[in-house]
């Protein structure tokens, strides 16, 4: 069961200003849902955008690599993000479930390519070539986006804290 | 060549994390990094079990997984279907498992970080290739770990100094390919 950010409030809390951001930094950022029979999918995510008051997530993922994912989400919503900076282990995961999926706006096409460009780098800082992370990336072609509101948030940094709620 | 866990194998060798999605009993799903996906047989892969995550208490819950795995040189990523089989904590797997956990660990600044508590067993029951646009793989290398491994377990079987040259021989010439003539 996910328990809200609030702690049982009807409406989840803002995502703290620190993880808003870093989210929307050069982080990997791996999505997941499930069908109905309880079988999940994960697919790589092309970057992230978060809304100004910081209630609503929008991941954007690339619909050629994504249809059972995208096909899960419009059936029952259910979602799991993860989000890694590759240079720092830094991780967090956020889930929700109402994801639903939206139309794609010229601000998330942006995004996608900010994010290939900072992840690219961030990559590049660990050894790996700008060509191979853009092979990995993808998200130069036709994208798709998938909103949710965060209804719990943890730790996912390698170590003893692993999967504690994030603290504010 | 089709896909097979046996040509995924350079995808094991851990230089870039894969990951697993799981989903708890209620319907909740899960993804997180995995350090170590170890190759054990054709049909079995086994994953670090490092922390009392909630990957854990999911495939205990629930059993069927993904893992999405990814070519150190191309930047090609597979999905492998998976369903959790069992823990090892103790056993050659895990030997071998903690002793490459360590190699990771110390090449990802994580010494004392990553510790192996079990090696969890899966069965793989399908493998696909996300579509996408990898690199060209450069030529794969003439002997690969399977062959090494082959031909450690000849040596290991020999009983005295004698058959363990004559099973040196033997693996030289093949499968590894190298003359002997000199000898």
């Amino acid at each position: 069961m996910i328990h809200a950010m609030t702690g049982g409030t009807d409406r989840a809390q803002p995502l703290d200003a620190r993880y808003a951001a870093f989210i929307q930094g050069p982080v990997s950022v791996i999505v997941a849902s499930r069908n109905a029979e309880l079988v999940p999918d994960a697919v790589r995510g092309c970057g992230c955008r978060v809304s100004r008051d910081r209630r609503l997530v929008t991941v954007l993922v690339e619909p050629g690599r994504a249809s059972s994912f995208l096909d899960d989400i419009a059936a029952n919503g259910m979602i799991a993000v993860v989000f890694s900076q590759p240079s720092t282990h830094q991780t967090i995961q956020l889930k929700g479930t109402d994801a639903r999926i939206v139309r794609v706006t010229a601000a998330d096409r942006a995004a996608a390519r900010l994010h290939l460009r900072a992840w690219s780098e961030d990559l590049e800082r660990i050894g790996f070539d700008v060509r191979f992370a853009a092979a990995l990336h993808g998200g130069t072609g036709e994208l798709a986006a998938v909103r949710f509101t965060p209804a719990a948030a943890f730790q996912q940094t390698p170590g003893p804290a692993a999967g504690q709620p994030l603290k504010a | 060549v089709p896909l097979s866990i046996p040509t995924l194998r350079r995808c094991f060798e851990g230089a870039i994390p894969a990951t697993i999605a799981t989903c708890s009993r209620d319907g909740t799903p899960n993804v997180s990094y995995v350090s170590e996906v170890h190759y054990v047989d054709r049909q079995h892969v086994a994953l670090s079990f490092q922390f009392f995550s909630k990957t854990r208490q999911n495939v205990l819950e629930n059993p069927r997984a993904t893992v999405v795995v990814i070519h150190p040189d191309t930047g090609a990523q597979y999905k492998l279907a998976v369903r959790y089989l069992r823990t090892e904590e103790s056993g050659p797997l895990f030997e071998c498992m903690k002793a490459k956990l360590a190699g990771l660990a110390s090449h990802a600044g994580m010494t004392g970080v990553f510790q192996l508590h079990g090696s969890d067993v899966y069965r793989v029951e399908s493998v696909s290739e996300v579509p996408g646009t990898p690199l060209t793989a450069p030529p794969p290398p003439e002997v690969d770990v399977t062959t090494l491994r082959a031909c450690m377990a000849r040596l290991s079987a020999a009983s005295d100094l004698a058959s363990l040259l004559d099973a040196l021989l033997d693996a030289l010439a093949d499968p590894i390919g190298i003359g002997t003539r000199w000898c």
